[in-house]
C-alpha cells in the first residue's frame, strides 16, 4: 500500500460547491434584471450556459477528459452566468453564443482549462465581443416600457417578453405574432454612464427622498437608472453573501472600491463643466459592484496573497477609473480586470505572505516578550 | 498581527494571535467522558531501539536475560536517544526487527520482553523531595529516567533543557493547548492528575529558573482548566486560556499565541529564551525526579468510530495496539483502518501488533463510513485558502506549483522548511490535493540530495587519502629499493674488499715465497 | 527540464569555473566509468572540455547541475559509459570468499576490510557501488545488492497525479 500523508480530514467546500455558491450569489441582481428590463439576461443565460457547457464538452472529448467529470465543477456555468450579464440585453443569439464559445475556448482551455488560465474567460469573451462587434455590444434593447414608469409590468407582459424574444431570434419576427421589435426602445449604453453622462445623482436616493409616493413604489418604478442601480445593489449583496461564506477574501473587493471611490471623490467638482461623475454614481452604477465581487475576485485569475490582492485591487480600481474617463470604452470595467489579471502572478511573487518567524523590512520581529 | 483580546483572568497577559488556522470539528467527548483507565499487561511486549531521527539506543541485555520492573534495557547511542527500561518484569525473548510507529511502516531492532504473569511485587515508589538536589541531579535523573517530548516530535527532554540551560530561559511554556481533534490524552491526564503536572512544572521551574511559567490551555477543555487553577493556585504558574483554533498546540504557534513573539526561522525557541514543554513531559518529570520512576507508560487516546467504548488508556510501553483496541471493544471483523497520532498530524498503521512508544499520544481505528471515498482531485484553482489557513504564513499554493514544476531551489526560498505540516492547508484544499504529501516528499527529496552531497565530499576525502597513501607507498618502495641497492652495492664493495684483504695477504705471501 | 544554449558572452566564464566546482557536481563514486581514474581527473577533463555526459552513477541529476555551473545545454546521457541505476552497495558472500584482498586493492574508497588469508567484508557506509570490486575478484563472491530500506533513510513519496487527499481510502 502506497503511504498516504496526513491530514485524514477534510472541512472544506468542493471546487464545485463554490462554484454554487457564487451562482446563487448571482441570484438577486438577476431578479433586479428581469423586474426592470425583461426576460432579456434569462434568454442570454440561457444561451451562453448551454453554449459552455457545449463547448466544454466538446474539448473534453478532444482532450480524452471525463465530461461528465469536468463539468461537475460548475466553473463554466458560473462564465456563462458572468459574461451574459455583460451582453446587452435584445443582442441576437449569435452574440452569446459566440462570446461564451470564444471565452470557454480560449478564454480558458487553450490555457489548460480551469486554474490554468491567465485570464478571466468571461471577460475574454466579453473583451472580444465588444472589439469584434462594437454596435451589438452597445446596443441596450429593451421593451420601451422598461424606460417609463407609467407601465408598470410592461417587461415581464406578454408583449414585453415576445419583444425581448424577437430580438434574441430575429427569425422569430414573422413567425411570432408579427414584428414587434418597434416596441423596443434601442438606445446606446454600455453602461447608463452615457446616458446620463456621469451626472445623474441616485434614483434610489431620490425615492427615499420623496414622500408623495411610498419608497417601494417609486424605488421599483421601472427606469433604466434605478434599474442598473438596483442591480448593483444586487451584486453588493451578492457579494456581501460571498464574503460572510469566506469564498471570497475582502481584500479584492474593498480595494477595488476603496481605489476607485477615493479617486471618484477627489476629482468629482459638482456643478462644474467637468464633471467625472460622482462616487455614488461610480460604485453603484455601471458594471462596478459585479467586477468588484464576482469577477475581480475569480481565484484562478487573482493573487492569494492579502497584500498582492490589495495591490491588485487598487490597480484595478485605478484603471477602472482611468479608462472610464479617459478610455474611449466607457464600461472599463472589463479591460480593468483583463489588466488586473496580467499581474497577478508577477504581485504574488512580488508581495508575498509573511513567512512566520522570518524578519522582513516591513514586519520586523519582536525582540521582547511584555508579560 | 495585533493583540488580541484581553483574557478574563487578572494578572495574565493579553493574548496575541498567529495567522491562518482552521476550525476542525472536536471529537474528544466520547473517550473524555470515562476515567483513565489501565491497561492490561500486554503477554508480550515490543520496545523499539530507534529514537528521535532514526539514531539508535544500544541494547544491555542479551535475549534469554531476565528483568525487573524499571531495569535499564537500553542505553543512549547518541546526543538524540534516551535511556529504555523494562515496563514490567519479563525475559528478553529476542533482539530483532519489528514494525514500530513510523510513517515507512518499516520494522526497526527492537527488544522483545515476554513479561511474567502475574508480576512480582517490587518495592513501592517514594516520593522524595526534590528540593535538596541541585540542577544537575535534577538533569541526570531526567536523563537516567529517558524522557522525551511525549507530545509527539519524541526529541530527548535532558537535550533539549541542557541547550535552554545554556542560553537562559525567560519564559517557560508549558503546552496544554492539544489542539488535534480527536485527540484527549492530556486532557484527561490533567483532569485527574493536575498537581502532579504542576510538581513537574515546578521541578522544571527550578531547573531553568525562568521569569515566567505560562500554562497554554485551549478554552474548549473547562474541566482541565479547572484542575489546573487549583493545582497552580500557590504557585507562580500562570494557566493562559487561549481561542480554540488549531493548530494553536503547535509549539511556534503557541508561543506566538501567550508571548506575541515568533521563533526566528530555521531556529528553536530556546535561542529565543523560550522553552517549551507537554504536560505530559512534565507529568514523566515528576516520575522521574520525585518518584524516581523512569519513563516505563503513558496515557494514550483510544479513539475512533469502529470501537464501542472510546478510552484513555494508561499504556505499559511497548503494549501491542491490538490490545488497546481489543480493551475498547473493537467488534470481531470490522474493516478498519488505524491511525498513529490524530487525524490530521497522524499516520497510517497497517501492523496492529505495532507497540506503543513515548510518541503515541493517540490511536485511531477509523471505519471507512467515517471517511468516505476521497472525493476526486482537480486541478488548483488558486483560492488561496490555503494561505488563509496556513500557520506558518506560508502561500501553500504557490509553494505547490514550484514542486510540481520541481523548482527545488525556489521551493527552498519560498519556505518549504518553515511549513510544520499541520495539514490546515490540505484540510481547506477544495480541490483536494494532498498538498502536506507534496512537502513532506519534497522536503525529504532535499534533504536528500544534501546527505548525498555530504556523503560525496566524504568518499572524494577517502579516495584522495587512499590515492596519497598509494603514491606514498609506492615512493617508500622505490625508496625501500634504491636503499635495497645501496645496501647490495655496499655488501658487494665489502665482500670485495673482504676478499681483497683475505686475498692480499696469500698473494703477499706469495710475493714472499 | 530547461534547455539552455550558451550565450557567448556566458562561454567565456566557463573557464573560470574551478575544477572543486565541477567535482562537487560529480557523485564521487570514483569507478571510471567515464574512462577517467576517478571523478576528479573527469573534473579536470571537463573543465578542458570534455563532455558533460559520460557519468552513469550521476545520472540526470549530475547533468543537470554541470549544465547550469558551465552555461551547457542539457543533453542526454552518453550510453556508451553505461545506464544510470540507483546506487547499490557490494555485499561478500562471506563462506566463498579466499582472502585474496584483490578486492581491497581494488576498491577506490577503502570500504573492504580484511587480510590475506582472511575473510573480506565490505564497511557499508563506505561504499560507493562502483563495481571496481566485482572484477578482480577470483571466485565471483561479490554482488551488488539494492541499499537495504530503513525507516531512517525512508522519504516520502511524492503523490500520484491524480491522488486525492483529505481523506482516507
Amino acid at each position: 500500500m502506497p503511504a498516504i500523508s496526513s491530514p485524514f480530514l477534510c472541512g472544506a467546500r468542493s471546487v464545485a460547491q463554490i462554484m454554487q455558491l457564487v451562482l446563487l450569489a448571482c441570484l438577486p441582481a438577476l431578479a433586479f434584471s428581469t423586474w426592470f428590463f425583461g426576460i432579456g439576461l434569462l434568454l442570454n443565460l440561457i444561451l451562453a450556459s448551454l453554449t459552455a457547457l457545449l463547448m466544454e464538452s466538446l474539448v473534453c472529448l478532444l482532450r480524452a477528459r471525463s465530461i461528465t467529470f469536468t463539468l461537475s465543477d460548475y466553473s463554466v456555468l458560473v462564465t456563462a452566468m458572468l459574461l451574459s450579464f455583460a451582453i446587452p440585453h435584445g443582442a441576437p443569439w449569435w452574440i452569446p453564443v459566440s462570446g461564451t464559445a470564444f471565452a470557454v475556448l480560449i478564454g480558458k482551455h487553450v490555457y489548460g482549462g480551469l486554474g490554468y488560465n491567465l485570464f478571466n474567460p468571461a471577460m475574454v469573451g466579453y473583451v472580444a465581443l465588444l472589439v469584434s462587434f462594437p454596435l451589438e455590444m452597445t446596443a441596450w434593447h429593451i421593451p420601451s416600457a422598461a424606460r417609463t414608469a407609467a407601465e408598470q409590468a410592461a417587461p415581464l407582459s406578454l408583449e414585453g417578453m415576445l419583444i425581448t424574444l424577437q430580438l434574441s431570434f430575429p427569425f422569430l419576427q414573422d413567425s411570432i405574432g408579427g414584428n414587434m421589435t418597434t416596441g423596443a426602445d434601442g438606445f446606446a449604453m454600455a453602461t447608463p454612464l452615457i446616458e446620463y453622462k456621469f451626472a445623474a445623482p441616485s434614483a434610489i436616493h431620490r425615492a427615499w427622498m420623496d414622500n408623495t409616493s411610498p419608497f417601494l413604489r417609486t424605488a421599483f418604478a421601472r427606469s433604466a437608472e434605478t434599474g442598473w442601480e438596483w442591480i448593483n445593489l444586487g451584486f453588493f449583496a451578492g457579494g456581501l453573501f460571498l464574503l460572510w461564506q469566506r469564498i471570497i477574501s475582502w481584500h479584492i473587493p474593498v480595494a477595488v472600491l476603496g481605489s476607485l471611490g477615493i479617486l471618484s471623490w477627489l476629482f468629482y467638482q459638482p456643478g462644474s463643466e467637468a464633471v467625472y461623475g460622482s462616487p455614488y454614481l461610480h460604485l453603484f452604477i455601471s458594471a462596478t459592484m459585479i467586477g468588484a465581487f464576482f469577477i475581480a475576485t475569480d481565484p484562478v485569475t487573482a493573487p492569494a496573497s492579502p497584500r498582492a490582492r490589495l495591490a491588485y485591487g487598487c490597480l484595478i480600481g485605478i484603471a477602472i477609473y482611468t479608462l472610464r474617463i479617459r478610455g474611449n470604452y466607457l464600461d472599463s470595467v472589463g479591460f480593468a480586470i483583463l489588466l488586473g489579471n496580467l499581474f497577478a502572478p508577477g504581485l504574488d511573487r512580488l508581495l508575498p505572505t509573511r513567512v512566520y518567524g522570518k524578519s522582513s523590512k516591513w514586519f520586523p520581529l519582536r525582540r521582547r516578550s511584555t508579560p | 498581527m495585533s493583540p488580541g483580546h484581553q483574557s478574563r483572568r487578572p494578572g495574565v497577559p493579553a493574548l496575541h494571535r498567529f495567522n491562518g488556522g482552521i476550525h476542525p470539528p472536536v471529537n474528544k467527548s466520547a473517550a473524555l467522558s470515562h476515567a483513565i483507565e489501565r491497561c492490561v499487561l500486554a503477554p508480550r511486549l515490543i520496545l523499539p531501539l530507534a529514537h528521535y531521527r532514526g539514531e539508535m539506543a544500544q541494547a544491555v541485555v542479551k535475549a534469554g536475560d531476565h528483568v525487573r520492573r524499571g531495569q535499564l534495557l537500553a542505553k543512549a547511542g547518541g546526543k538524540l536517544s534516551v535511556n529504555m527500561h523494562a515496563p514490567a518484569a519479563g525475559q528478553i525473548s529476542a533482539i530483532r526487527e519489528h514494525s514500530f510507529p513510523h510513517a515507512s511502516q518499516l520494522p526497526v531492532r527492537s527488544i522483545i520482553l515476554d513479561t511474567f504473569n502475574p508480576q512480582p511485587l517490587g518495592p513501592e515508589p517514594k516520593a522524595g523531595g526534590h528540593q535538596r538536589i541541585n540542577q544537575e541531579q535534577i538533569l541526570a535523573k531526567i536523563e537516567q529516567a529517558g524522557i522525551v517530548g511525549m507530545g509527539g516530535a519524541g526529541f530527548p527532554t535532558a537535550a533539549k533543557l541542557r541547550r535552554a540551560l545554556a542560553n537562559g530561559v525567560q519564559t517557560l511554556i508549558i503546552n496544554a493547548a492539544e489542539c488535534e481533534p480527536s485527540i484527549s490524552a492530556d486532557e484527561a491526564l490533567l483532569g485527574e492528575h493536575a498537581e502532579e503536572v504542576c510538581q513537574g512544572i515546578a521541578i522544571l521551574q527550578a531547573l531553568l529558573k525562568p521569569d515566567v511559567c505560562l500554562i497554554g490551555i485551549e478554552d474548549s477543555k473547562p474541566g482541565a482548566i479547572a484542575a489546573l487553577e487549583q493545582a497552580c493556585c500557590n504557585r507562580n504558574i500562570k494557566v493562559v486560556v487561549i481561542p480554540t483554533r488549531y493548530p494553536s498546540g503547535g509549539e511556534r504557534q503557541l508561543i506566538k499565541i501567550l508571548t506575541g513573539r515568533e521563533v526566528p526561522s530555521g531556529r528553536t525557541p530556546q535561542d529565543i529564551q523560550i522553552l517549551c514543554q507537554n504536560v505530559s513531559t512534565c507529568h514523566a518529570v515528576y516520575q522521574a525526579v520525585v518518584l524516581d520512576q523512569p519513563l516505563l507508560s503513558r496515557i494514550v487516546t483510544v479513539t475512533g468510530g469502529a470501537l464501542q467504548r472510546p478510552r484513555n488508556l494508561e499504556v505499559p510501553l511497548g503494549t501491542p495496539i491490538s490490545l488497546l483496541l481489543a480493551h475498547c471493544g473493537l467488534p470481531a471483523d470490522t474493516h478498519f483502518q488505524l491511525v498513529h497520532g490524530g487525524p490530521l498530524m497522524g499516520f497510517l498503521l497497517d501492523d496492529v501488533d505495532t507497540p506503543i512508544t513515548a510518541i503515541s499520544n493517540c490511536i485511531m481505528a477509523i471505519t471507512a463510513r467515517e471517511h468516505q471515498a476521497p472525493a476526486a482531485r482537480r486541478a488548483c484553482i488558486r483560492c488561496g485558502f490555503c494561505a488563509e489557513a496556513c500557520p506558518a504564513g506560508l502561500l501553500p499554493q504557490q509553494l505547490y506549483f514550484a514542486i510540481d514544476q520541481q523548482r527545488h531551489d525556489s521551493v527552498a526560498s519560498q519556505g518549504l522548511f518553515d511549513c510544520i505540516e499541520c495539514g490546515a492547508c490540505d484540510y481547506v484544499c477544495p480541490s483536494n490535493i494532498p498538498l502536506v504529501q507534496y512537502y513532506r516528499a519534497e522536503k525529504a527529496l532535499i534533504q536528500d540530495s544534501h546527505r548525498a552531497d555530504e556523503q560525496a565530499a566524504y568518499w572524494q576525502q577517502r579516495f584522495e587519502f587512499r590515492q596519497l597513501r598509494v603514491k606514498a607507498g609506492q615512493q617508500k618502495q622505490s625508496q625501500l629499493k634504491i636503499q635495497q641497492e645501496i645496501r647490495a652495492a655496499v655488501a658487494r664493495s665489502k665482500a670485495k674488499r673482504a676478499q681483497r684483504e683475505k686475498s692480499e695477504p696469500q698473494q703477499q705471501a706469495r710475493r714472499e715465497k | 527540464m530547461r534547455f539552455t544554449s550558451t550565450p557567448p558572452s556566458l562561454a567565456a566564464r566557463v573557464d573560470t569555473v574551478t575544477v572543486a566546482a565541477i567535482n562537487r557536481c560529480l557523485p564521487q563514486t570514483q569507478c571510471g566509468r567515464c574512462g577517467y581514474p576517478g571523478c576528479r581527473p573527469y573534473a579536470e577533463a571537463i573543465q578542458q572540455g570534455e563532455a558533460i555526459n559520460k557519468c552513469p552513477p550521476g545520472g540526470e541529476t549530475s547533468i543537470l547541475r554541470l549544465a547550469q555551473l558551465l552555461h551547457q545545454p542539457l543533453i542526454a546521457l552518453d550510453p556508451a559509459h553505461g545506464q544510470h541505476e540507483a546506487r547499490k552497495i557490494a555485499v561478500i558472500r562471506e563462506p566463498e570468499c579466499i582472502g585474496c584482498t584483490k578486492c581491497i586493492q581494488a576498491c577506490p574508497t577503502d570500504a573492504i576490510l580484511g587480510a590475506a588469508g582472511m575473510m573480506h567484508t565490505v564497511i557499508e557506509s563506505e561504499c560507493t557501488g562502483c563495481d571496481l570490486c566485482l572484477q578482480p575478484c577470483p571466485v565471483d563472491c561479490i554482488d551488488m545488492l539494492p541499499h537495504p530500506e530503513r525507516s531512517s533513510h525512508w522519504r516520502w513519496p511524492f503523490p500520484s497525479a491524480d491522488q486525492a487527499g483529505g481523506k482516507l481510502a
